[in-house]
């Protein structure tokens, strides 16, 4: 995969037929999985009998991991359809405090077994941008996943949010501390950027967070930028324009 | 609806209308199959269903649309207004995040089905969805 250059004239010729051959792969390998998935999920259900709670262990074991390989060809599936330019330009209202709340939602037991504040900062009457709403979704849902792993326990996760910038082109800027991993910003990129192992017991799937997450907010005219927070931890800026996807599009 | 309402599943992956059968004839439906849209619009007379699942990808990349095409446009294909009310559930691995718009208006522009499931899908989603659309 490669990002065009919008000039490219050689995109239809090798990019788009590449990722289309991707996304014909990973629709056959999903539609595998898809298939045991079903499978075990109909034995859970007792379609062929009861079954018993060491057998309903090792489904739910198994139905994890797949519906984990699942999540994984979704991310490449779009991180292909980003590339080459053919993720759909939908765009939606978004309630940026409704999104935020479920983020909440999202991590708040792993952050209560682990004692990590979460606390969110946002000003009333934030504008409900247009833009990619499940793409922003499930890119700040993964990124939100890979901060309460690193947040050391006991600490602070801190979400600032506001509006940059007036007239044609303003910016949602939303700033993510968290208290526990510091360290130079080439070094932060590898831990961000690990590539987890199907299934390792991660809720929302660590792998490719960073890869993907940078390429949505590029792909929607914005950038993800990760920075030290001096004496504390980790910095995650997310810049989104407020406008549709599509307009300046990087 | 009374009596058993019959399903007819078009898909290419036979494990799964394999499961899909069971789950449906576990709770009470007639089950019937087709492995390609081709067989599925030769066969569908025959089966006379009440409600159809249908696969997207199957011999080829837009299969499942040649179908609804097919059962909704009776413009071109008049013998097929039979088929009106009988609702078509799209069950295919396309994302929803593609926001495929449908609609349950034959004439509309948008895709004439009426309702959209991604797999994978809990037997039990299914179930309640089917019930859903027979009962409307």
């Amino acid at each position: 995969m490669r990002r065009p250059a919008p000039d490219d004239p050689s995109i239809e010729g090798v990019t788009a037929p590449e990722n289309r051959l991707i996304n014909h792969f990973f629709h056959d390998f999903k539609g595998g999985l898809s298939t045991v998935i079903m499978c075990m999920d109909a034995l859970r259900e007792g379609i062929e009998g009861p079954v018993s709670q060491d057998q309903d262990r090792w489904l739910e074991k198994a139905e994890r991991n797949c519906q984990h390989l699942v999540s994984l060809i979704d991310d490449f599936r779009d991180l292909t359809r980003m590339e080459d330019g053919s993720y759909p330009p939908e765009a939606e209202p978004v309630d940026p405090a409704a999104m935020f709340e479920q983020l909440s939602q999202n991590v708040a037991d792993e952050a209560a077994r682990r004692r990590i504040r979460t606390a969110f900062d946002l000003p009333d009457g934030l504008p409900g941008p247009r833009m990619a709403s499940p793409l922003v979704g499930r890119s700040l849902t993964r990124m939100y996943g890979v901060l309460v792993d690193c947040t050391r326990t006991g600490g602070l996760l801190l979400t600032t949010v506001h509006v940059q910038g007036t007239g044609p082109r303003p910016e949602l800027v939303i700033r993510i501390e968290s208290e526990g991993v510091e360290s130079d910003a080439a070094l932060l990129e590898s831990v961000f950027d690990k590539l987890s192992q199907a299934g390792a017991g991660l809720q929302w799937g660590r792998g490719y967070t960073l890869l993907f997450c940078r390429t949505a907010a590029r792909y929607l005219g914005g950038d993800l930028v990760l920075s030290p927070w001096p004496g504390r931890g980790t910095r995650v800026d997310v810049r989104l324009p407020l406008g549709p996807p599509g307009q300046d599009r990087g | 609806m009374e009596g058993k309402a019959k399903i007819f599943m078009v898909d290419d992956d036979t494990d799964l209308v394999d499961i899909v059968r069971s789950v449906l004839e576990a709770a009470g439906y007639e089950f019937a199959s087709a492995a390609s849209a081709t067989e599925a619009l030769d066969i569908v007379d025959t089966v006379a269903p009440d409600l159809i699942i249908l696969d997207v990808m199957m011999e080829d990349l837009v299969a499942g649309f040649r179908v609804v095409n097919q059962l909704r446009n009776f413009d071109a294909f008049p013998q097929n207004r039979k088929y009106e009310k009988v609702p078509i559930l799209m069950m295919t691995s396309i994302q929803q995040q593609t926001r495929m718009k449908f609609s349950q208006d034959a004439g509309s522009r948008l895709l004439p089905i009426d309702a959209f499931l991604e797999k994978p899908v809990k037997p039990r989603a299914l179930l309640q969805k089917i019930s859903e659309l027979l009962n409307r």
